[in-house]
């Protein structure tokens, strides 16, 4: 039915009256001449309303030429009479097409320039990079080779490693990544001692070239040399050396981690529910109909910003606001539990802070309990690692 | 108002299991509730006002009584009156 109605509304549709003595007679006349009918209603004993297709009305003069009645319109519904209206107002249709234009125009630039997955770079100066091969706010996006840009930005760009430009829309994407430095090693020909990077207790040392200063067993400080690159031997002039060796030393790291004896889980059931809302100047409108229906849930915030341009930047936002369902759960943890798990999240702390091929070789664990039913739990991690670094002989100094 | 060939015509839709509404011209009435009345196979309107339709059949004439009728859509097969319908009835 709906479907009838909506067809009905898009070929035009009008209301007419008729006035008549037989107006059964005017309808059986009319649907034998296959003209559609509906919504026919007797207002009085003369006079009825009805609805009629746009053809249907025209086919209507014949059959009002047969019987003695008057058909007067009273209303004219539907697309066409809607359009009819509409091409009236030239200006409007003008103004239109001329908005849909511009718009169409206006998105074939770049507006924002967006650079992502910069860490020690600034944004800005990659942006700035990026002007002067043409990728900039206001450039012609057909004109922009971004394949060209890209190695463009690689070449001028050391630090960058590899360099991906979308076009989405109006704004460019500037994803890239930078190059992990590696440390400064100095060159086998020129002299150097190592040195502790770390205070420790030597464990193992290992010369290769150079030597030693300290032995196993020895306390030592950050700096203190390990390993000298000056050789001193008794009878034989003074070498100096580029030292070379592996120092393992035990290490200490503390770290502390608090832990609520009261274990609060949230953990999202995968339902999703999103809120739209518009900010105009201080005021934010919502825009989605429906407010959050979970009792607990976590939220997530997004906000679009129309175009930035020089130092304007539009005062409306869209923002998003994504809602998870959580199930929220409480649980008391026993002290020792709660212990185990400080204790683990310290070490996964801790794996993350350290360099490579470390070795943790022991721990050791203190706890106490505080207010509000949280514990403090100190960790004491023994590690062995090679705590030697490279330090180049100033020879000049040694001259003197 | 059964001729020879209507007979005949029974006849044959009752041996064959035909449906007899198509063999025997006659008209469908679907009633729903009392608000609206679906009449298949009509042969014209005879009277219309708000209180009272008379459409004609084959059968004769049905007659609808009730308020607020109006002919939600008329075509040369069906016609379809809603309102709140009071009587349902043939006229020979």
């Amino acid at each position: 039915m709906l479907a009838v109605r909506i067809w009905n509304y898009l070929k035009g549709y009008v209301i007419i009256k008729v006035e008549g003595i037989n107006l059964e007679r005017f309808i059986n006349l009319a649907i034998t001449n296959n003209i559609y009918f509906w919504d026919i209603e007797r207002v009085n004993f003369t006079t009825l309303k009805a609805r009629v297709s746009l053809k249907g009305y025209k086919h209507l003069r014949s059959i009002r030429k047969r019987i003695n009645c008057m058909v007067s319109i009273l209303e004219k519904r539907g697309c066409p009479f809607l359009l009819h209206r509409i091409f009236k107002r030239k200006a409007l249709v003008a103004g239109g097409i001329t908005a849909v234009l511009i718009m169409y125009f206006l998105t074939s630039f770049v507006w924002v320039v967006e650079v992502q997955g910069n860490e020690r770079i600034p944004g800005e100066r990659i942006v700035r990079e990026l002007k002067a091969f043409g990728l900039k706010p206001g450039a012609f996006k057909p004109f922009i080779d971004t394949r060209e840009v890209e190695t463009k930005l690689l070449i001028e760009m050391d630090q960058l490693v590899w360099v991906g430009i979308n076009i989405l829309g109006t704004r460019a994407v500037v994803d890239i990544v930078e190059r992990t430095e590696a440390p400064p090693l100095i060159d086998k020909s020129v002299p150097c001692n190592i040195v502790a990077k770390k205070d420790g207790i030597i464990n193992n040392i290992y010369v290769y070239q150079g030597q030693a200063a300290v032995k196993s067993g020895d306390t030592i400080k950050v700096g203190q040399v390990l390993i000298n690159g000056v050789v001193e031997e008794p009878g034989k002039p003074i070498r100096v050396v580029h030292a070379m060796g592996r120092v393992e030393a035990r290490t200490w790291y503390q770290l502390t981690e608090e832990q609520n004896l009261r274990l609060v889980t949230r953990e999202r059931t995968g339902q999703m529910q999103r809120g739209v809302f518009i900010r105009v100047g201080g005021n934010t409108f919502r825009f989605s109909r429906k407010k959050c229906a979970f009792q607990n849930y976590d939220t997530e915030t997004e906000t679009r910003r129309l175009i930035e341009w020089r130092n304007i930047t539009a005062p409306v936002e869209l923002i998003i606001e994504k809602y998870y369902e959580v199930i929220v759960e409480e649980e008391f943890l026993p002290v020792a539990a709660a212990v185990d798990r400080a204790v683990k999240k310290t070490a996964q702390r801790l794996t993350g802070m350290l360099p490579q091929e470390v070795e943790i070789t022991d721990r050791r664990v203190k706890y106490i309990e505080t207010e509000n039913q949280t514990i403090r739990v100190d960790v004491i991690f023994e590690t062995l690692e090679d705590i030697g670094l490279e330090e180049r002989i100033n020879i000049n100094h040694r001259e003197d | 108002m059964e001729t020879r060939g209507d007979l005949i015509k029974k006849g044959i839709a009752d041996l064959l299991e035909l449906p007899r509404d198509i063999v025997l011209d006659l008209p469908k009435i679907t009633l729903l509730g009392n608000l609206q009345l679906y009449i298949e196979n009509h042969k014209g309107i005879i009277e219309y006002s708000t209180s009272l339709v008379r459409v004609n059949t084959k059968t004769g004439i049905l007659v609808v009584t009730g308020s607020c009728l109006t002919i939600r859509t008329i075509v040369v097969e069906e016609i379809i009156i809603v309102g709140s319908i009071d009587r349902v009835e043939f006229l020979q």
